[in-house]
């Protein structure tokens, strides 16, 4: 399966890379086409790739961890964290003096969200508990971004907390892509050794603990992970949800439900499903590009509401 | 006297008397948006709230058509004369406006003077000629002037003509970066200080693409205080369209 999923990432790619406003830049036949290929959609399409990549992985990742089918970044609050923590940075000009400062904001809003939610989880109250943190965490997030935006100088700030909200990797030049990319990259690799650990948790941190996992280490590599890619692909991108929810959702039969399992086809899975939806926003004829995380949310809230339907409470009780 | 829009500020501070104008706007306290800001920062600033007008009590109250219908009943009810002055997006409604304020406030002559001296650099700057090139304006959330829109007809002026309009655009739209590149325009106008306080919305001011484009492009920063109103300051505008464009 991961072969074909491969291919169809490595076919979404080139698509996303063919397909713009300006059509065939190439027919220009100059550097601005040159300009237009590498300097606009190299970036898009890269960051689609890699955005698409974390999203699904960090899904996948928080679903086995938590035990929980509906934990999505964006659902339960990581993404909305990192993106305040990334508006911070940005509106206080603090990105513009130190380029890395974007990133590592956004990150370190994402770990500082995930370590709650854990903490939650600990608890022990399960499912109905992570969803309300996650909703806690989604409404002081959107209100403190609000606040920062109206803080700014810039009088276009406060406008802009729609769109930034709504998320889009439109006109990102590559300076975006190489300050986020190595944090993806690195985060991606944290997680993608704890497959095996992760079988191991969803039989229960008891048993996992019995079958030699060391529970606490492996709890902080797994926050530094998610944090490191949700807080990255959001710091560029702004929150763009429910690819974490379905990337997973798609594959999980197909792995025999192995949380690990479905690491690497989660990832890829929603590599295709960013860099599809963005092609798709492109080509949209609205009067202005639509948002990319319009578009997956209109995609995916109703998968959201299926899986909860789906569930009957079986899950939800507990 | 009292008036509550930017660009009726700008005109009210060049017409009334020293005594007349007791408020403007807050916007126009704001040397981003206001070329006059330093004369506003001296008056009270107004905000759309009734009391706040009130408290000045101003005989006459000037605000933009389209302003929100409580807020002139209540401005009424108060024993508060209101005169509606339409939004204009051209140099020859600007001079219109100007003449309707001018009478309003009696003070005719300031009004023919100002308008005379306008018709006067408007002569001196219009390019004769021939368009020497196309050219694209650039605003904050990929926003860009088209068809209809004062920009557009002082790059028209200046001898350029618009990317926007051409594409089909009204007199507010979006264009990508990758619309405006392929269109290859000349001249690319934008606010090279927008995005000192950075926004998303402005960054695009620094983009590599844009930066890649210069190189075949003239690139002309217009502050956006030049451009936001029709009036007198536009002529700023079109002086640095032309000296871009040598």
């Amino acid at each position: 399966m991961n072969r074909w999923l491969l291919l169809l990432v490595a076919a979404l790619y080139l698509l996303s890379l063919a397909v713009g406003p300006a059509w065939w830049p190439w027919r220009l036949g100059n550097e601005v086409g040159w300009t237009i290929v590498w300097e606009l959609r190299v970036p898009r399409a890269t960051l689609g790739l890699l955005i698409g990549g974390v999203l699904g992985l960090s899904g996948a990742v928080l679903q086995g961890w938590l035990r929980n089918p509906l934990a999505e970044p964006g659902v339960i609050g990581v993404s909305a964290c990192a993106g305040f923590a990334a508006v911070c940075a940005f509106y206080s000009g603090l990105a513009a003096a130190f380029v890395l400062a974007l990133p590592l904001a956004g990150i370190a809003g994402a770990a500082i969200a995930v370590a709650l939610l854990m903490g939650a989880v600990r608890s022990g109250t399960g499912t109905v508990s992570l969803l309300l943190m996650g909703v806690a965490i989604n409404a002081i997030a959107a209100a403190l971004i609000s606040l920062v935006l109206a803080l700014s100088p810039n009088p276009f700030a406060y406008q802009e907390i729609s769109l930034w909200l709504a998320g889009s990797i439109v006109d990102r030049d590559l300076r975006y892509l190489a300050i986020a990319a190595p944090f993806m990259i690195v985060g991606a690799a944290i997680v993608l050794g704890a497959g095996r650990w992760l079988d191991a948790l969803s039989l229960g941190e008891d048993t996992a603990r019995s079958l030699g996992a060391d529970t606490r280490s492996l709890g902080l590599r797994l926050t530094l992970g998610v944090g490191l890619m949700v807080g990255a692909a959001t710091s560029v991108a702004g929150v763009i949800g429910f690819v974490g929810l379905i990337a997973p959702h798609l594959i999980r039969a197909r792995v025999g439900f192995r949380p690990g399992g479905t690491l690497v086809p989660s990832m890829l899975v929603g590599a295709a499903l960013v860099l599809g939806a963005d092609t798709v926003v492109r080509l949209l004829p609205t009067a202005s590009e639509l948002q990319l995380g319009v578009f997956t949310s209109l995609v995916g809230a109703p998968f959201l509401v299926r899986a909860v339907r789906k569930a009957h409470g079986a899950w939800l009780a507990t | 006297m009292v008036t509550l829009n930017l660009c009726l500020d700008q005109m009210a501070l060049r017409l009334a008397a020293p005594d007349q104008l007791v408020g403007v706007s807050y916007l126009s306290q704001d040397p981003r948006l206001s070329v006059l800001a330093d004369r506003a920062a001296a008056l009270p600033p107004v905000r759309d709230s009734v009391e706040s007008i009130l408290i000045l009590r101003p005989d006459l109250v000037i605000l933009g058509q389209g302003s929100h219908a409580r807020l002139k009943r209540l401005l009424r009810d108060a024993g508060v004369r209101v005169l509606e002055l339409p939004w204009a997006t051209s140099i020859g409604e600007a001079e219109t406006v100007i003449e309707q304020m001018a009478a309003a406030l009696g003070r005719e002559d300031v009004g023919r003077s100002l308008i005379a001296g306008m018709r006067e650099q408007r002569r001196q700057l219009a390019w004769k000629g021939a368009p020497r090139g196309t050219a694209v304006y650039l605003e904050a959330n990929r926003g860009t002037s088209g068809k209809g829109s004062l920009m557009d007809e002082l790059l028209r002026l200046s001898g350029y003509r618009n990317l926007a309009s051409e594409l089909g655009i009204g007199s507010f739209g979006r264009l990508s970066l990758e619309t405006v590149l392929a269109g290859q325009p000349d001249l690319v106008v934008l606010d090279g200080t927008a995005n000192d306080n950075p926004a998303r919305a402005t960054e695009f001011v620094g983009h590599h693409a844009l930066l890649a484009l210069a190189g075949q492009a003239k690139l002309a920063s217009v502050p956006t205080k030049y451009s936001i109103c029709a009036g007198p300051d536009n002529f700023e505008t079109m002086r640095r369209l032309a000296e871009a464009g040598r």
